[in-house]
Order: C-alpha cells, then sequence, then structure tokens
C-alpha cells in the first residue's frame, strides 16, 4: 500500500488534468464521464418529474382539466422514456463509470474514447426527442411501448422518435461493451471473479443484458420505420403483416430490460447492506448465481406482458410459470440480505435507509408482480392503475432508491466531504413516505377498475387520486433535497479519510477521498485486494 | 515502452469489443431476418 500511495503521490505531481470546457467535452477520464452520466441523469429525472407533476395534477380531479387528451399521452409517454432511457440508465452508467475502474484496480475503463463517445450521444438522443413537443402534432402518444398500428399514426414526431432511440441504444450497447472489457480484461491481478465487489458483477450481468436486447428494440424501431415510409408491412394486417408480432419482439428486449434497470440496484444493496451491518455479506456466491439466473430468466418470460393479446393456453402456462419461477433467485436475494443484517451491529446511515426501504418496497413490487403473473388475475388487472402501482413501485422504490443509496454511499468518496447526514435523512423519510402515499393508493384504483393512460375518469375514483396527487407533488419537492446535499456537500463538509464509512470492504476505500485524478496506474498489491475483497 | 504484457491485453481488448460488437449486430440483423422471413412464410 505504501509503494503504491508512493507511486500514485509521485504520478499526482505531473497529474495534467484539463481545464475548461475541453475536460468535459474531449473527456476520456472514467470519474469524469462518470460525473457528466449521473448530472445528465438528475437533469431527466426532473424533467421526467415534471411531466409526472402534470399527469398527477390532470388527475387530481375528475375532468378534464389542465390538457387535452392527446397531449396527456404524450405526456405519459415522454415521462416513461425520460425516466427508463434518460434518468435510470444513465444513472447506473454513470456509477458504473465512477466505481468498477476504481473496485478492479484498473486506471480506467478499457475503451475511454469509446466512453466519451457513448456519453455525448445521449445529449444529443434527448434533445430530438423532447423537441418532439414542438413539432406539428406533439411528443409520441402511444406509450412507450410504441405499439403498431397507434405509433404509425403518429405525426412529425415519429421518425424524432425512432432515430433518438436508436441513439439512445447505440449509447447503451457501446456502454455495455465498454463495461465488459473492462471488467474482463482489466482486473487487478489476483482479483479473481468471484472475488469482484457484487456491484461490478451484477454490472456484467446487466451488460450482457444490454447487448443482447438492445439491438432487438433497435431493430423493432427500425422495422416500424420501413412500415411507415418504405412501404414494408411487417406490423401492418392490411399488408399481411402482424402488428403482435411487434408486441413479442417488444416485450423480448422490454422485459430484460427491467432487470437491466433494477440488477445493478442488487449490486448495489450487496454493497451497502454489509458496510452498515459491519458483517460480510451472506450468500456471496448465491447473490451471483441468483443474478445469473433471473438474468436468464428474463429471456423467457415476455409474454406475460400480453396475456389479454390472446395466445394458446400451453403458452400462457409456459409465461406464467417461468415468471413465477423468478421469485426463486430474487427470494435468495432478499433472505440474504436478511441474513446478512441478522445479529449485525446495525446503524441507519442514509445509505442504509435507502437499502432497507429499497428491501422492503421493492419486496411489495416483487409480490403485486407474482400476481400480475397469474394469467386469470391477470385478465382482470391488465391495462389499470394496478399496473402502474407494481411498475412503480420495481422502479421507484426500487432503482431510483438504490441509485440515490448508492449517491449517499459513494458520496462522501467522490468529494472527500462527508454530506449533511441529518438532511439526508430528511430526503429518505419524506421520500419513503411520499412514495407510498403517492403510489399505494394506487393499487386500490386498479382492483377497482381504474384504467391508466386515461386523463379523466369515473367519480368513484376520485378520493384515492387526490390522495396519490398530493403524496405526487409531495414527493416531487422533496426531491429538490437531493441536489441541494450533493451541491452543499461538493462545496465542502467534515473531511472523511480513506474509509469514509466504519464497516466499508472494497478497493475503492482502500483509495485518498476524494480520489486522485488518475487512480489504480500501480494494481494494488495481493495485501489490498485481499483486504479490499473480504466480502 | 510498451511490454508484450501490455500489446497482449491491447490485442485481448480489441477482440472482445469486436467480438461484442459482433453478437449485438447479430441480434439486430438476426430478429429483421427473422420477421421477413416470417412474412414471406
Amino acid at each position: 500500500m505504501a509503494e503504491h500511495t508512493l507511486a500514485q503521490a509521485a504520478h499526482d505531481a505531473h497529474d495534467h488534468k484539463p481545464h475548461g470546457w475541453r475536460r468535459w467535452v474531449y473527456a476520456t477520464n472514467h470519474k469524469d464521464i462518470g460525473t457528466m452520466y449521473l448530472v445528465f441523469s438528475g437533469i431527466m429525472f426532473f424533467v421526467g418529474g415534471s411531466a409526472a407533476m402534470a399527469i398527477r395534477a390532470e388527475l387530481f380531479k375528475p375532468g378534464l382539466q389542465l390538457f387535452d387528451p392527446a397531449f396527456f399521452n404524450s405526456l405519459t409517454t415522454m415521462h416513461a422514456l425520460i425516466m427508463i432511457f434518460g434518468a435510470i440508465m444513465p444513472a447506473w452508467t454513470g456509477l458504473a463509470n465512477w466505481m468498477i475502474p476504481m473496485q478492479l484496480g484498473a486506471p480506467d475503463m478499457a475503451l475511454p474514447r469509446l466512453n466519451n463517445f457513448s456519453f455525448w450521444i445521449l445529449p444529443f438522443a434527448f434533445t430530438l426527442l423532447l423537441a418532439t413537443f414542438f413539432v406539428p402534432g406533439g411528443a409520441p402518444a402511444g406509450g412507450w411501448t410504441m405499439y403498431p398500428p397507434l405509433m404509425l399514426q403518429s405525426g412529425a414526431c415519429f421518425p424524432m422518435t425512432i432515430f433518438a432511440i436508436h441513439m439512445m441504444g447505440a449509447s447503451s450497447i457501446l456502454g455495455a461493451i465498454n463495461v465488459i472489457v473492462t471488467i474482463m480484461n482489466l482486473r487487478a491481478p489476483g482479483l479473481t471473479l468471484l472475488r469482484m465487489p457484487l456491484f461490478v458483477w451484477t454490472w456484467l450481468i446487466t451488460a450482457y443484458l444490454l447487448i443482447a436486447v438492445m439491438p432487438v428494440l433497435a431493430g423493432a424501431v427500425t422495422m416500424l420505420l420501413t412500415d411507415h415510409f418504405f412501404g414494408t408491412t411487417f406490423f401492418t394486417a392490411a399488408g399481411g403483416g402482424d402488428p403482435v408480432m411487434f408486441q413479442h419482439i417488444f416485450w423480448f428486449f422490454g422485459h430484460p430490460e427491467v432487470y437491466i434497470l433494477i440488477l445493478p440496484a442488487f449490486g448495489v444493496i450487496s454493497e451497502i447492506v454489509p458496510t452498515f451491518s459491519r458483517k460480510p455479506l451472506f450468500g456471496y456466491e448465491a447473490m451471483v448465481y441468483a443474478t445469473a439466473s433471473i438474468a436468464f430468466l428474463s429471456f423467457i418470460v415476455w409474454a406475460h406482458h400480453m396475456f389479454t393479446v390472446g395466445m394458446p393456453l400451453a403458452g400462457q402456462l409456459f409465461f406464467m410459470l417461468s415468471t413465477m419461477l423468478i421469485a426463486i433467485p430474487t427470494g435468495v436475494k432478499v433472505f440474504n440480505w436478511t441474513a446478512t443484517m441478522w445479529k449485525g451491529s446495525l446503524s441507519f446511515e442514509p445509505p442504509m435507509l435507502f437499502a432497507l426501504a429499497f428491501l422492503f418496497l421493492f419486496t411489495i413490487g416483487g409480490f403485486s408482480g407474482l400476481m400480475l403473473a397469474i394469467v386469470p388475475a391477470d385478465y382482470q388487472y391488465q391495462d389499470t392503475y394496478f399496473v402502474v402501482a407494481h411498475f412503480h413501485y420495481v422502479l421507484v422504490s426500487g432503482s431510483i432508491f438504490a441509485i440515490m443509496a448508492a449517491v449517499y454511499y459513494w458520496l462522501p468518496k467522490w468529494t472527500g466531504n462527508m454530506y449533511d447526514l441529518r438532511l439526508g435523512k430528511w430526503h429518505f423519510w419524506l421520500s419513503a413516505i411520499f412514495m407510498n402515499v403517492l403510489f399505494f393508493p394506487q393499487h386500490f384504483l386498479g382492483l377497482a377498475g381504474m384504467p391508466r393512460r386515461i386523463p379523466d375518469y369515473a367519480v368513484q375514483f376520485t378520493d384515492w387520486n387526490m390522495v396519490s396527487s398530493i403524496g405526487g407533488f409531495a414527493f416531487g419537492l422533496s426531491q429538490f433535497l437531493f441536489p441541494y446535499i450533493i451541491w452543499k456537500c461538493i462545496r465542502g463538509g467534515a473531511r472523511v479519510g480513506n474509509r469514509a464509512w466504519e464497516g466499508a470492504h472494497g478497493l475503492e476505500w482502500e483509495l485518498p477521498s476524494p480520489p486522485p485524478y488518475h487512480t489504480w496506474e500501480v494494481p494494488p498489491a495481493e495485501a489490498v485486494i485481499a483486504r479490499g475483497a473480504e466480502h | 515502452m510498451v511490454s508484450s504484457e501490455d500489446d497482449e491485453r491491447r490485442r485481448r481488448i480489441r477482440r472482445t469489443t469486436l467480438l461484442l460488437a459482433l453478437i449485438a449486430l447479430a441480434f439486430y440483423v438476426g430478429f429483421i431476418l427473422m420477421s421477413v422471413m416470417r412474412g414471406t412464410r
């Protein structure tokens, strides 16, 4: 370690960090690119969130208040596209950029220029997507699933949306290639695959999922494009095509996509729970195999999104049972996190609070997912607010809470300062309470039959919609604490040592806080790896 | 001064990158071809 520190210090003495706009536009440093991804994701989180606020404002009471129905449909579509592709996915890529090289003892990502390109595609993609609000016909309104024939009836937004999705897909694929190549080739000597931190493992598996399914989405939207402009009839019944085939292809991408959004969260929780339990992770290898099993199963469950479209009984049974199988590896994970905490010396700093909320609330989302997997029950729930409640429990209290937990966990490492823990706890409690006020009533609305994707509703749904909207506004407002806490932490705070959290293990905690611009140019010694790899 | 180990690592990185890019391309082209074949049946 001493040798490493000396070598690092010698290097830092002539550490030529680019300055001004060049540092960001020509960035090849994994930490700079990670920061850009995270900032981009934060902006998109608030843009997508403002669409959500508008949706909840319209749904505050029955009748049409603020928007015409077409614009309302645009808001729901854009909210989903922005949150999935603009907020959650880039946040995970940002965290991967920051943490994977530091956790592997690697000096940077394997393909730094490609890394730069992957990031800089995104602002163009989202400028194009957001610009659709201003073209004749407005933004896409057919839902993020873009089902034909509805999507084919879009106005000028159609080619812009398709191109934006192609760009987002390219960015994700290039990012995934970079992650895999880095993990397979730049691990410090002695850091074998089964000694890697769980965050790296879950990202490795996520990256394989990305490479397998993002091109499928690209293929589907390319065919939509040719149907619209070049006279093909892949999905047009009038020409012998099959609109249902689009749904199959889309969900072959769409279901693994859900796991792309959640697997890195499993990795983060597996880092945080042991740290704040001051115990090694229970069942490290089981966690790795469970993650791989979930990834495999995600490829054979897609048609559970389409039960009501019509399919043979054998198909329904297969997709119902394969979906239910996912509960087994997921249960292994929840069990292992709980067992990690068992008899641990727990403390409840913001990362642990978010991780615990994840554990409870993601499990609720998992249970409602099991309910949706039951074919006859799904006929009742399909296209109701029950589905909306289900996937928001998975994506908000799952992915987004885990992203917040990760930021609160690693922020002291990135900045060298401890953030305001009291404000962090305020942020947590407001988020956790109002997230439930926002989404839990939507289960009741769905079970009572309220359809999703509508700007108006029958009067019997009024009360729970009002509660949901109040929860939504409060949840939205409380999120402004998050950038404020980060900004305050960047500007100053109590200095932290290498190991910002007492119970933290991993190579990143062997580096100074904040880490120098270039890290691990000299690979860590075996003793350092051994200390870091205590799972 | 580039050691042969670094050189070998660079080659490995290039090979893995190309392989993964080809896999992605195969999924893209494969699904479109599958749809074409289904349409011509």
